[in-house]
């Protein structure tokens, strides 16, 4: 396989696509995949028609990739049309997942990230029904960038998805989301976006993990409800009798019954309409012959009745359970011998299928309890061929004596914390003299102002000037009662435009802190300096809001004769805080060009 | 949850212990996060979000619309949630889910065995405490988690075995290594006449706490300041934290029969310098060998957590 001119090979992995085995290769203009024992490549992807990449989860038994190209002679804003599926085979699942990584961050270097630009445009709008169409083409762009954006592709946590720089619907749906449960965001939200301070994006890019948690949660899914399936009927007036079937319950029934299932799959809808079937169940003997006595065991019926037969056969059939392998700790078969004839009479009590009326009752009961137990542990009972099965039933056998409340419980390994400078820990900061120990007058002395007697028969007078004591207590109390008033803020009568305008200085002053700080904690690229001088620009327009603020309270009609000093003062931390950010951002770029 | 076998049902008294629970265990671990998750008709629903706040906590546990029951409860999707929520914390902690359980069955998605996995993998610990009776499969999750397991007989039992998960466990793992992070030590403003608002509820106030790098106001302590995310606590909060690095050595008792001969009756206490009669026990700290009555004994122990002669 030839490479061309200027290329390099990046990776290489044995995969298979199409059921075919070969080699796929990624170099630094193309990815080709070259069929096993030919030698020219039977798929070769350039770059630059590369449009999106898809990954099989984590948790599934092939490790996969898709990718979906641009075909020849199709225009730059059309869907891709080819798609490859590659598959690794693999012996151990980490290192195939390792190996297709590699290829994921390549290709995630290379995706396009302006293809849905005119699309975007009209998904930020915000208006998630009209970019519902443009969103869809939008949507899978995005959920397909969004799956290869977590950096490190824990298997664990490669479920969640998140839409990257142009919004999809579902990104805007998750947004909504987050804005009706969270009343304090959504309150910032209208105050920084809707007015026109922020814009969307910017406002989401500091709070991504809001939308990550709300992701996961929406994605959760319920699982099938073990309980019996038991159709109670509501009563009507005038004594009928309701019964809700939704599909989660058809669901359900049909798990529990196949052979209802089957029939529904024959009947449904060429012979009979769905709600025929439906009625003509809930009218069968089939369903009711367990819920009341014989006088309403419900009308014979074609179709359920061979369900009836069917099933009484496959329950009734003794041949259910091949003997060969069942566990040696739960056939009883073998402690008969154990069980030597008594003087008693033999026991007559226990016999199983004594009444027929409960026979099937109790025979559905028991299939119900396999399905739930079979859900639960996965896989069929294993076979346990001789040769081979000692050792596995010496463990069950293990495993079921060995009970580990009875074992004595075994301290984990602890690790100690290790600092560097022990003493500085331990030693106190006392300094001087360091001996305590008071001699024993001392000591009587400090017990003896312990032990007051009082005389309350003797009057005051004499005793200090209490007045001044009292003056200044009160004094004290009355200032702590001033300062913790009710309504101290509603005194000051700030007009309410006031309010809003302050309110917005600091909101837009926050966020734009807020960015630049979260751009200053990682080291610096030159994009995130071009994006931190965006935003010291971005400083001066909040600073001629602050301005304009301050000069309209100067002018403004208030009860409050010092509004405008008392306006200033309210924006002054601000002001600090920009120039305490815009400080912080010079020193780090100067640090930075003395070191480069 | 609804069932009345404790006053006056399930639901009601578990809320009841849990917001106990919560000023508890900021009380102890001042400089932690905790966020509440509950689940119920097969999902689960993040009630409040990792913050180190109680008030929020207890606001959330004491809203009228969380005590709704309805359907199954899914424990794999609430372990889900909570792993996920747990992942943004920093790894230099240690990362815990406590789970109190009223029912014998969970409706799961998928393979509970692969929740495990990933927990035993990302080091998480759970610890459960049952209302109902033992299920084996959530006793194994917190086995292999290395987490407590217990089944509450009543109240009082609930209290305590859910207590037990306050103090942080002993770190197991040798992949944790002690790095140092950066902590800012807020001073307090207190602008008397003009209020200004706070950056993480943009609420006006008259007080606050400047954050040392940001200079924006934060109305309470410990959490991270919402501009530059430095995380903001007090000295007595590192002060709480610490003492469960470095617990006090407990003090051996003296028995006064055995050297009736040396001190005589009537030793003075170095800690409240009461005298200690005769037959009573003496207790001596062994790096400083002071002697301590009773009462400074159990006093320096649960509650002051540093030795008056050490120090």
């Amino acid at each position: 396989m030839l490479l061309l001119d200027g290329e390099s090979l990046i990776h290489t992995s044995p995969t298979s696509c199409s059921k075919d085995e070969g080699t796929l290769y990624y170099t630094t203009k193309r990815i080709l995949w070259v069929k096993q024992g030919t030698q020219t490549p039977n798929i070769v992807i350039q770059h630059e028609d590369f449009r999106l990449q898809q990954v099989s989860k984590a948790d599934a038994k092939k490790v996969m990739l898709r990718i979906s190209v641009m075909g020849p002679g199709q225009a730059p804003s059309d869907a891709p049309a080819l798609t490859y599926t590659f598959a690794w085979k693999h012996a151990n699942k980490e290192e195939a997942l390792a190996d297709r990584d590699k290829y994921v961050n390549e290709l995630y270097k290379i995706t396009p990230r302006k293809t849905a630009g005119s699309d975007a445009a009209a998904a930020g709008a915000g208006n998630a029904a009209g970019a519902a169409g443009a969103g869809s083409a939008a949507g899978t762009n995005g959920a397909g960038k969004g799956a290869t954006s977590m950096g490190s592709l824990h298997p664990e946590f490669a479920r969640v998805k998140i839409g990257s720089d142009p919004a999809s619907a579902d990104d805007i749906k998750l947004r909504q989301d987050v804005l009706s449960k969270n009343v304090d965001l959504a309150k910032l939200h209208r105050a920084l976006v809707v007015s026109g301070l922020v814009s969307e994006e910017e406002f989401w890019s500091t709070r991504k993990h809001i939308l990550e948690t709300q992701a996961v949660q929406s994605q959760l899914r319920k699982g099938d409800s073990s309980t019996w399936l038991d159709l109670a009927p509501t009563t009507q007036d005038g004594g009928n009798f309701k019964y809700t079937i939704t599909p989660n319950i058809a669901k359900r029934i049909f798990k529990e019954y196949p052979q209802v299932k089957r029939a529904y799959i024959d009947n449904v809808p060429h012979k009979i309409g769905e709600k025929q079937f439906w009625k003509r169940f809930l009218a069968s003997r089939f369903f009711n012959r367990n819920r009341s006595t014989s006088a309403m065991k419900g009308n014979p019926d074609s179709i359920f009745d061979t369900c009836l037969r069917d099933e009484d056969n496959m329950l009734g059939d003794p041949e259910r359970f091949s003997s060969q392998f069942i566990m040696r700790l739960l056939d009883l078969s073998r402690t008969e011998e154990d069980s030597v004839e008594t003087g008693n009479v033999p026991d007559f009590t226990m016999r199983p299928g004594r009444f027929n009326e409960s026979l099937s009752l109790i025979r559905r009961f028991n299939h119900h309890s396999e399905l739930v137990l079979q859900s639960a542990i996965g896989t069929k009972r294993k076979e346990l061929s001789a040769p081979s099965a000692s050792e596995a039933v010496d463990r069950e056998l293990d495993k079921a004596i060995v009970l580990p409340d009875l074992e004595v419980p075994r301290p984990e390994k602890r690790v100690k914390l290790n600092i560097q400078d022990q003493s500085r820990y331990l030693t106190s900061l006392v300094k001087g003299d360091v001996s305590m120990r008071s001699s024993d007058d001392e000591m009587q002395q400090r017990r003896s102002t312990f032990s007051i007697s009082f005389d309350l028969s003797q009057s005051l007078e004499g005793c200090g000037n209490t007045q001044r004591t009292m003056a200044a207590l009160t004094g004290s109390v009355r200032r702590v009662a001033f300062k913790s008033r009710p309504n101290r803020i509603k005194e000051l009568s700030i007009p309410s435009s006031l309010n809003k305008a302050v309110e917005e200085c600091y909101g837009a002053g926050t966020e734009m802190l807020r960015h630049l700080w979260a751009i200053m904690r990682v080291p610096m690229t030159p994009e995130k300096r071009q994006k931190a001088d965006k935003i010291i620009a971005a400083f001066d327009s909040v600073h001629r809001h602050i301005r304009d603020t301050v000069t309209k309270a100067n002018s403004a009609e208030s009860k409050n004769a010092n509004l405008g000093s008392t306006i200033e003062q309210m924006v002054q931390p601000v002001i600090d805080s920009l120039k305490a950010g815009k400080k912080e951002y010079e020193r780090r770029v100067r640090g930075a060009q003395v070191s480069s | 949850m609804g069932t009345r076998d404790m006053r006056p049902t399930r639901i009601a008294a578990t809320l009841q212990i849990l917001e106990s629970f919560v000023n508890e265990y900021f009380d102890q671990n001042p400089i932690s996060q905790l966020a509440i998750i509950s689940t119920k008709d097969g999902l689960a629903e993040k009630l409040t979000d990792l913050s180190g706040n109680p008030v929020d906590h207890v606001n959330a546990l004491r809203d009228k619309s969380n005590k709704d029951l309805a359907g199954e409860p899914s424990l794999q999707n609430a372990l889900e949630l909570a792993m996920h929520t747990l992942r943004r914390a920093p790894t230099h902690g240690s990362r815990e889910i406590v789970c109190i359980f009223g029912s014998l069955t969970t409706c799961d998605p998928g393979d509970i065995k692969q929740t495990q996995a990933a927990l035993k993998h990302a080091e998480v610990r759970v610890s459960m405490v049952q209302l109902a009776a033992e299920v084996h499969v959530f006793k194994r999750i917190c086995q292999e988690t290395n987490g407590l397991f217990a089944v509450a007989d009543d109240e009082i039992h609930l209290k305590d075995m859910l207590f037990e998960c306050i103090p942080p466990p002993p770190v197991v793992s040798a992949k944790a290594t002690s790095d140092m992070i950066q902590m800012g030590f807020p001073i307090r403003a207190s602008n008397a006449q003009v209020p200004t608002p706070c950056v993480c509820h943009h609420e006006l106030s008259f007080s606050g706490y400047i954050c040392p790098r940001c200079r924006s106001k934060v109305c309470s302590l410990p959490t991270d300041c919402d501009v530059c995310g430095l995380p903001l606590v007090s000295a007595p909060h590192l002060a709480r934290s610490y003492h469960h690095l470095f617990p006090e050595e407990n003090y051996k008792e003296i028995d006064v029969e055995a050297n009736s001969g040396m001190e005589a009756a009537g030793l003075v206490c170095f800690g409240c310098e009461g005298e200690v009669k005769g037959a009573a026990a003496r207790y001596k700290c062994p790096r400083c060998r002071k002697e301590f009555c009773l009462e400074c004994d159990i006093f320096i122990h649960e509650t002051l957590h540093n030795c008056p002669g050490c120090v």
